[in-house]
C-alpha cells in the first residue's frame, strides 16, 4: 500500500512535470501552423511555404539512429535531391536545454557545414512547443505536409528500424516516396508508419 | 530531479536484490548478453528453447515486442547448424518506462527472453550463435551488438532451471474471446474471462499491445468488470483501429498478493460485436443471479433469532383473524412489506452516498457505530419487556414499534416491517454475502434494485400468510397458549439484547458499558414510573417529570458510547492469546513472502455467522492441531469498527461484509503458491481440513 502510494505520488509528479500532448495531427488534416527562429536567428513560418511541400526532419545529432542517417550520408542526400525538387527541407531541434543533442545557433550551425547537410533551415525549438504540437516522438520522426498544408505522411524515414548505417542505402524511403506521390498529384500509398529511433528529449 | 530519484531508487532496489554482481564498468557496454539453452544434447530436427538473458546497466532499459513511443525491438539473428527455424520471440510481462511525456514499455534490471530453434542437421558437437542487436537507454539511446553462442552436443551444461524460471515470468496466454472497438476516442478491449476474480485490483491494471499505434502511450487504462467480462479502455492512439492488424494484448494486473502478473491474449481484431450488446447480455446473468440470491437470504432472515420474535408476534395477530377479514389482511401485508421497503431503501441510501463520498464502507457498516448497537440494544430490550408483559404500549408519545404492531392498522403494519428491518440487520444471512458483495461494485440503482430484493425476501413470508387463507389455516387455533407463548418470546429479546451489549463492549470504553447497563434500568423504571396512574393531578404531574428525567437519562447515554480510539485497529493485537494473530496487511504481505500457509479470518463482533463458524469449524482442537501440524499462519481481523485494511481486503475478494475465509496454501516446489483459496461462509470441520490438505482445489466461489 505505501509502494503504491508511493508509485502514485511518482506518476503525479511524472505528469506535472511533463506538459500533456497535445492531440496528434491527423493525415489528410491541416498541419499545425508554427513560428520559430531557425540557427541564424531567421523566422521561419510554416504557413509562408503554401505551395510547396514541406519535409519535417526531427534531429538530434547524437541519437544513434540519427547518425545512421547522417554518417552513412543518406540524411544528406535526401535534403539535396528533396529541395532540388523544391521541397522545403526544416530540420526540427527539440532537444531541451541541459538534455542530449540540444544545440545552440552556432553550435547548430557548426553541425550543418560539419555534416555538410542542406537542411532549408535548421529549427531550434528547445522548448518543444513544436514538437508537441506534432507529436514528435523519435529522431528521426519525419513528417511530410503537402502544398495546400494538409499533412501527408508521418512516421519513419525508412522501413528498415536497425541502427547499422549500412541498412540506411538498401531500406524503402518513405519519404521520397510521399513527396514523390505528392508530386504526381497522386494519393500517398503510405501515409503513417511507427516512427522509430531514440526518443526526443524534450 | 524526477530522474534521479528513480535513479536512486533503481540503485537502491539493485543493492537489496543482490543483483550487484554484475558489475558494469564505465567503458563496458549496457547490456550483458548470455544465452540460457535449456538442452544442450540434440538430435536432428529437435527443439531446443533458449533463453537470451540481459543484464542491464542499472538505470538503463531496453525494449518489449512494442517499444512504446519510441526505442527499437532486439533483432537475433541465429547461426551455426544450417536451416535453424527460431519461433518468434516469447516476452516477459513488459513495464511502462515513462521519459518525459513520452511512454516505453521494457525492462529494467534483468529480463530473459525466450526463443525455440529447430535445429534439422544437429547430431554433432557444434557452436550456436546468436547475433544480437538492441537498442539500450536511460536518457540517451545507445545500439549495442552482441554476440552469443552456446555448444551442442559437447560439454555445455544446459540450464533448464533458468529457463523454467523465465517461462515463468512470461504473460499466461489465455484462449479468451477478446474484441476491440473504439468508443469515444477510446479503444475498448472487452475480454471474455473464465476467472473474473484475478482481475479485482481494477486500478492496477495497464494494458499492452503488441501491435503500435492502437493506444496513446502515456495514458492510463481504466478497468471494470461486467459478470464474466473484463473491459479495458484507453485513449486510443494514432492508429485507425480500421487499418490496424490483427494484435495480440497483454494485460498486466496485481493479484490479492500484490504480485505483479499478466495474461495473454491473441489474435484479437478491431471488427467488434458491438460492446455495448455484449454486456449487457452478460450483466442480465449476473444480475439475475443476485437478485435471486437476495431474496433467498431475505426469506432466511426470517429465521434469525433477532426477526423471528416479532414476526411472530405478528403472524399470530393474523390467527385472530376471520376469513372475511381477509381483505383487511391483505392490506396489512402489503403495508408491512412496503415498510420494509422503505427501510431498505433508506440504509441502502446511506451506504451508497457513503460509498460514493469514498468511504470504506461494506454492508454492515451500521453496526460499525457504537451508538445504533446501543439503539438496538434498547429496542431489544424494551421489546423483551412488552413480550412479557410488563407494560402494553399504549403511552401516545411512544411512536415506534410493537404499540403499532399491535394496532391492527396499516400504520402499524408498516412500522413493524421497519422494525423487522431494523432488527434484522445484525444478522447477515449466509446467502447474502455474495449478492452484497456484488451490489456493491454495480451502478446505484442495480445496487439499489438487489438491496429491495433482500426487503422483500424478508417480507415474503408474512405476505404470503395474509395473501393465503390456506397458508393461514395451517396456523395454531388462538388459546390461551398464545399469551404464555408471547411471554416465552421475550428471552430470545432478552438474548439478542445481551449480545449487542456484548458488541457494544468491543467497541467502547468501561464507563460507556455501564451508561449502558443503567440506560436499561432507566428505561424499565421509566416505564414502571408511566404505568402508574395516581388518581390527583399533582400527582400525575410528578410521576411525568419523573419519566421525563429518566428518558432523558436514557437519551444522554447515547453521548457517552463514544468509540474508543484504543479498541479501533489495534484492539485484537493486543488480545491475542490464541493461536491467531491480528491481521494486518503488512503481516500477510510478510508472510507471503515466506513459505508457511496462511489462513485469513474476517470476523465482527456482531457477526453471528462468524462467530457459529468459529466455534463449530475453527476454535475447536481438530482444527487448532490441524493448523500447528501444517505450519498454518492465522491471521485474524477484526471488522467490528471500522477498519479501510480489512474493508481494501473484503473489496479484493468482492465481498462488502464479513465473513471471509481465505486460505493461501503453502509455496510449492516451482516456488509458487497456489490460488489462495476463498472458503464458503458457513464453515465445518470437513471444508476446513479439505481446504487445508488440498490448497491447490479449485477456488471456491
Amino acid at each position: 500500500m505505501i509502494k503504491n502510494f508511493f508509485l502514485g505520488a511518482l506518476a503525479v509528479l511524472a505528469l506535472s512535470a511533463s506538459p500533456v500532448l497535445a492531440a496528434a495531427p491527423e493525415i489528410g488534416k491541416p498541419a499545425p501552423d508554427f513560428t520559430a527562429t531557425d540557427s541564424n536567428g531567421k523566422e521561419v513560418k510554416l504557413s509562408d511555404f503554401k505551395g510547396k511541400i514541406v519535409v519535417l526532419e526531427w534531429n538530434n545529432p547524437e541519437c544513434p539512429y540519427v547518425k545512421k542517417h547522417y554518417d552513412s550520408g543518406n540524411m544528406q542526400k535526401l535534403q539535396a535531391s528533396e529541395t532540388a525538387k523544391g521541397v522545403e527541407w526544416l530540420s526540427i531541434n527539440s532537444s531541451a536545454d541541459g538534455k542530449q543533442g540540444h544545440l545552440t545557433n552556432e553550435t547548430a550551425n557548426k553541425y550543418v557545414a560539419d555534416e555538410k547537410a542542406s537542411p532549408s533551415a535548421y529549427l531550434l525549438d528547445a522548448k518543444g512547443e513544436i514538437g508537441k504540437a506534432y507529436d514528435a516522438k523519435t529522431t528521426p520522426h519525419m513528417f511530410v505536409i503537402d502544398k495546400d498544408g494538409t499533412l501527408a505522411y508521418e512516421g519513419a524515414i525508412d522501413d528498415n528500424d536497425s541502427a547499422n548505417k549500412e541498412d540506411a542505402a538498401t531500406a524503402k524511403n518513405y519519404v521520397v516516396a510521399a513527396v514523390d506521390a505528392l508530386a504526381a498529384g497522386k494519393a500517398v500509398a503510405t501515409s503513417k508508419t511507427k516512427a522509430y529511433g531514440c526518443g526526443v528529449k524534450y | 530531479m524526477f530522474r534521479r530519484l528513480i535513479l536512486s531508487f533503481g540503485l537502491l532496489g539493485l543493492i537489496l536484490t543482490g543483483f550487484s554482481n554484475t558489475s558494469f564498468a564505465a567503458d563496458e557496454q549496457n547490456v550483458a548478453v548470455r544465452l540460457l539453452p535449456e538442452k544442450t544434447s540434440v538430435k536432428d530436427g529437435e527443439t531446443v528453447t533458449v533463453g537470451i538473458q540481459q543484464k542491464i546497466r542499472p538505470g538503463w532499459h531496453t525494449y518489449w515486442a512494442n517499444p512504446g513511443d519510441s526505442g527499437a525491438i532486439i533483432r537475433v539473428k541465429w547461426s551455426g547448424a544450417k536451416n535453424i527455424e527460431a519461433t518468434p520471440i516469447q516476452w516477459p510481462i513488459p513495464k511502462k518506462l515513462p521519459m518525459g511525456p513520452l511512454m516505453n514499455f521494457g525492462y529494467e534490471d534483468e529480463v530473459t527472453l525466450l526463443q525455440n530453434l529447430t535445429i534439422p542437421q544437429a547430431g554433432r558437437e557444434q557452436t550456436i550463435t546468436a547475433d544480437i542487436e538492441l537498442l539500450v537507454c536511460d536518457e540517451i539511446c545507445i545500439p549495442e551488438n552482441h554476440q552469443a553462442s552456446f555448444i551442442i552436443n559437447g560439454n555445455e551444461e544446459p540450464v533448464p532451471a533458468a529457463v523454467e524460471l523465465a517461462r515463468t515470468k512470461l504473460p499466461i496466454d489465455m484462449g479468451w474471446q477478446t474484441t476491440m472497438a473504439e468508443t469515444d476516442g477510446n479503444l475498448v478491449v472487452t475480454i471474455a474471462t473464465d476467472t473474473p476474480n484475478a482481475f479485482n485490483k481494477l486500478k492496477s491494471i495497464e494494458l499492452y499491445p503488441e501491435e503500435w499505434g492502437l493506444i496513446a502511450n502515456p495514458e492510463k487504462a481504466s478497468a471494470e468488470k461486467d459478470e464474466g467480462h473484463l473491459i479495458i479502455k484507453q485513449k486510443r492512439g494514432e492508429r485507425d483501429l480500421s487499418d490496424a492488424p490483427i494484435s495480440n494484448l497483454v494485460v498486466v494486473y496485481e493479484d490479492a498478493q500484490g504480485a505483479r502478473k499478466a495474461v495473454r491474449v491473441s489474435g484479437v481484431t478491431g471488427d467488434a460485436i458491438p460492446v455495448e450488446k455484449a454486456s449487457m447480455v452478460q450483466e442480465t446473468g449476473g444480475f439475475v443471479k443476485a437478485i435471486l440470491f437476495a431474496l433467498l437470504g431475505g426469506i432466511v432472515l426470517n429465521l434469525m433469532p433477532c426477526v423471528f420474535p416479532v414476526l411472530s408476534m405478528k403472524a399470530l395477530s393474523l390467527v385472530k383473524l376471520k376469513d372475511k377479514e381477509l381483505a383487511k389482511a391483505r392490506m396489512n401485508g402489503i403495508a408491512y412489506t412496503v415498510g420494509i421497503l422503505a427501510c431498505f431503501t433508506v440504509i441502502a441510501g446511506i451506504l451508497l452516498l457513503l460509498k460514493a463520498g469514498g468511504a470504506q464502507v461494506g454492508w454492515g457498516f451500521q453496526l460499525q457505530h457504537p451508538a445504533i448497537i446501543l439503539f438496538l440494544a434498547y429496542l431489544f430490550f424494551t421489546l423483551g419487556l412488552n413480550l412479557i408483559g410488563f407494560f402494553d404500549f399504549n403511552f401516545r408519545f411512544v411512536n415506534a414499534g410493537q404499540s403499532l404492531t399491535q394496532k391492527t392498522g396499516m400504520t402499524g403494519s408498516f412500522f413493524t416491517g421497519v422494525l423487522a428491518t431494523l432488527v434484522a440487520t445484525p444478522c447477515t444471512a449466509p446467502f447474502m454475502g455474495v449478492a452484497m458483495g456484488y451490489a456493491l461494485t454495480q451502478p446505484a440503482y442495480i445496487s439499489l434494485l438487489i438491496f429491495l430484493a433482500l426487503g422483500f425476501g424478508l417480507a415474503l413470508p408474512y405476505l404470503a400468510l395474509t395473501f393465503s387463507p390456506a397458508l393461514r389455516h395451517v396456523l395454531p387455533k388462538p388459546g390461551a397458549w398464545m399469551e404464555t407463548f408471547k411471554q416465552f418470546l421475550a428471552f430470545p429479546m432478552f438474548a439478542s439484547a445481551c449480545w449487542l451489549l456484548w458488541v457494544l463492549s468491543q467497541q467502547i470504553s468501561h464507563m460507556g458499558q455501564l451508561f449502558a447497563l443503567l440506560g436499561m434500568l432507566a428505561i424499565a423504571l421509566g416505564v414502571w414510573l408511566l404505568r402508574k396512574q395516581p388518581a390527583r393531578k399533582e400527582g400525575r404531574l410528578i410521576v411525568l417529570v419523573l419519566a421525563f428525567l429518566t428518558f432523558g437519562f436514557v437519551f444522554s447515554t447515547f453521548l457517552t458510547v463514544q468509540q474508543d480510539e484504543a479498541k479501533t485497529v489495534d484492539q485484537i493485537a493486543l488480545e491475542a492469546e490464541d493461536n491467531w494473530e491480528g491481521f494486518t496487511r503488512a503481516k500477510l504481505d510478510d508472510y507471503l513472502k515466506g513459505n508457511d500457509p496462511i489462513f485469513v479470518n474476517m470476523t465482527a463482533a456482531w457477526c453471528i455467522t462468524c462467530k457459529v463458524n468459529e466455534k463449530v469449524a475453527l476454535a475447536i482442537d481438530s482444527t487448532r492441531n490441524l493448523f500447528e501440524q501444517k505450519n498454518v499462519r492465522y491471521l485474524k481481523g477484526d471488522w467490528t469498527n471500522q477498519n479501510p485494511e480489512i474493508t481494501n481486503f473484503l473489496e479484493e475478494y468482492g465481498r462488502s461484509g464479513v465473513p471471509i475465509y481465505v486460505y493461501y496454501g503453502p509455496r510449492m516446489e516451482s516456488g509458487a503458491r497456489p490460488e489462495p483459496v476463498v472458503l464458503p461462509q458457513i464453515l465445518t470441520p470437513g471444508i476446513v481440513e479439505d481446504t487445508i490438505n488440498n490448497p491447490t482445489g479449485e477456488q471456491d466461489q
